[in-house]
């Protein structure tokens, strides 16, 4: 009788990005806090969702929340296009941001899938303070930072952001 | 990247940060798939010409309904833990309606347009990778109106597209999708 032993090896390629997407206006390491927000549970519940989601990438992503932190939120209702926006000050570890959302665009534009709208938002917006570029060169549905995505069930980091995350910042 | 000198400016009251410096905003937008797509959101599809001329001032927020929970993040929340947002500087276009696709503009008319950025005492803010009007061309334009501001561009890639000498509209960035002048003209009469 013969026993063979099949051995199969099987190499895991990752899936990651075709080229460098990388935001400028990122911060200086994965680990930062933002400025504590308080607003009714239609807004807190998915914006602290998205602070979950990057946390629970395999990254060394971890954004969390401090009275002091000099990042900040603002969400109120303005009269432009735009759901999110993301906006750097200063430079290096001395780098901090803030991000605003528009409740204007988010109500108008989610149907029934507001939260969820607001989560792959702000989700999106965090994306850039991990230094993402908008719209890397992949498929809408293989990335949070690509704006023709569909906010409505994309509201996590995919592979691709999370390789981009590991690969900015494995050096630091 | 979007900076614009203003010839006239209000007073902004964000974040300016040092004199001197650069203030980048970086938004996430909608996308649109085709023309049918951005001329059925849009409010106002014009051809018009951008004027010589053009103003700073600040975008603040809109008031809203104080129980709408969508609208007023505030909405419900103690009077002392409500929390106010900054306003961003903005600059806006006259654009001179030449012919109107969709929406109540008649030609002739002078329409409002903004986008982010413009120079403020020393700052300049500017929008990552959008593309300014320029006084003088002429334009295809997706404007949102809005009762209380200046219209905006559906969005800074697929929104604004000029018009070569023979009256062809182009890109302004990849994400632009393509048509011609009769496309718009067929979606303008229901075809």
């Amino acid at each position: 009788m013969v026993a063979a032993v099949i051995v199969a090896t099987v190499t895991l390629q990752p899936v990651g990005p075709a080229r460098a997407t990388y935001y400028s206006g990122g911060m200086w390491s994965a680990h930062f806090p933002i400025r504590s927000y308080s607003y009714n549970s239609t807004w807190q519940v998915p914006l602290d969702r998205a602070l979950t989601n990057w946390y629970n990438t395999p990254t060394a992503a971890w954004i969390e929340k401090s009275a002091s932190a000099p990042s900040w939120l603002e969400a109120s209702s303005f009269p432009d296009t735009w759901f999110g926006l993301y906006t750097p000050y200063g430079s290096g570890s001395g780098r901090y941001f803030r991000i605003q959302m528009n409740s204007r665009t988010l109500s108008a534009s989610s149907g029934g899938n507001f939260a969820n709208w607001v989560t792959s938002s702000f989700t999106h917006e965090l994306g850039h303070a991990l230094s993402l570029n908008d719209n890397p060169p992949v498929a809408a549905s293989a990335s949070l930072m690509r704006h023709d995505r569909n906010r409505a069930t994309l509201t996590t980091p995919q592979q691709y952001d999370i390789n981009d995350v590991n690969n900015f910042y494995s050096s630091r | 990247m979007l900076g614009v000198s203003g010839c006239a400016a209000d007073a902004p009251t964000g974040d300016t940060g040092p004199t001197g410096s650069v203030v980048d905003y970086h938004p996430d937008y909608p996308s649109y798939e085709n023309l049918a797509s951005l001329y059925e959101q849009a409010d106002v599809v014009i051809e018009a010409t951008i004027e010589p001329g053009t103003k700073v001032q600040n975008l603040t927020p809109s008031k809203v309904s104080e129980s709408d929970p969508q609208l007023n993040p505030n909405a419900g929340m103690p009077s002392g833990q409500q929390q106010a947002s900054e306003a961003l500087v903005v600059t806006v276009f006259q654009a001179k309606a030449n012919r109107v696709f969709k929406g109540d503009v008649k030609p002739g008319a002078l329409v409002p347009v903004k986008q982010l950025g413009g120079d403020y005492q020393g700052v300049t803010y500017r929008e990552t990778d959008a593309v300014a009007l320029r006084s003088g061309t002429g334009y295809i334009l997706f404007l949102a109106l809005f009762p209380d501001s200046p219209a905006s561009l559906l969005n800074p890639d697929q929104a604004q597209y000029p018009l070569d000498a023979a009256g062809k509209p182009g890109p302004v960035s990849a994400e632009a999708v393509t048509f011609t002048v009769a496309d718009l003209e067929r979606l303008s009469a229901g075809r």
